[in-house]
């Protein structure tokens, strides 16, 4: 059933990915201002809301875990939080390449970009914390109160650019009231976030299944051991 | 994303093998 689903959403994610190119690439014109390098926003904006939603969605099931004790809320966290960290990492790279061309440097300490730097650098720890405890209470415990943590750095960077006057563009989205894009262009962002989300949920449940081989490993070691 | 999708699946084949391994040990505990 599992591979089924992969595959399914797969296809989709492929076909819609493939379309939103077509649309992307030959379908819009390009901005009056910016010229074609606007196109990276397509990238931009969806790979950053999926990493700040992921990593909301890994501060949920984190406090799950402190709630309940049960590890099957950690082991998706981990997983949720991973996949977000990869998109999180797409985000800064594709807005570092467009402030390359629009603003002539690839970084600047703005504090929209200084904050959603910091927060990849705790998520970043929160991985490398999981791989350095090996006891599963303690490791899912300290990961959890990480991932809370971070996801709290999340959200004021979310809301930096409202909140502050940044160098990074105000928010542009209608469902921000930015209002800053036509129509035309602005849907193909909400087309790309639905075929990463997509994305995002197969890798989520490849990364699932490699948490429940680990854990089996781990009680099959232990009995291997008590023999 | 693409090395990423690489970096999964390595870690998959390496799981794979190391979950036979440990059930190859716990069948036959004396091989």
């Amino acid at each position: 059933m599992r591979e089924k689903i992969i595959i399914g959403l797969a296809v989709v994610a492929a076909g819609l990915l493939a379309w939103n190119m077509n649309t992307i690439f030959t379908g819009l014109p390009d901005e009056l201002n910016q010229g074609a390098i606007y196109r990276i926003i397509y990238f931009h904006v969806p790979a950053n809301i999926l990493g700040m939603l992921g990593f909301g969605l890994g501060m949920l099931l984190s406090i799950g875990y402190l709630v309940t004790k049960d590890l099957r809320y950690d082991a998706l966290a981990a997983s949720v939080t991973e996949v977000s960290l990869v998109f999180a990492s797409i985000g800064l790279a594709t807005g570092s390449i467009w402030a390359r061309i629009i603003w002539g440097v690839w970084w600047a300490w703005d504090l929209r970009l200084t904050s959603w730097l910091v927060c990849w650098l705790i998520f970043g720890g929160y991985l490398m914390l999981r791989r350095a405890v090996d006891e599963p209470i303690q490791r899912a415990r300290f990961a959890a109160v990480v991932s809370v943590l971070g996801s709290v750095n999340a959200y004021i960077s979310y809301k930096s650019i409202e909140w502050w006057n940044t160098q990074h563009p105000q928010p542009v989205l209608s469902i921000r009231d930015g209002g800053g894009m036509a129509p035309g262009m602005e849907a193909p962002i909400y087309w790309n976030l639905l075929a990463l989300a997509c994305f995002s949920v197969i890798l989520v449940m490849v990364r699932m299944r490699q948490e429940s081989f680990a854990r089996e490993i781990d009680t099959l070691r232990r009995m291997a051991h008590a023999q | 994303m693409f090395i990423y999708v690489v970096l999964i699946t390595l870690r998959e084949r390496k799981l794979r093998k190391e979950l036979d391994r440990v059930r190859r040990m716990v069948e036959h505990p004396n091989k």
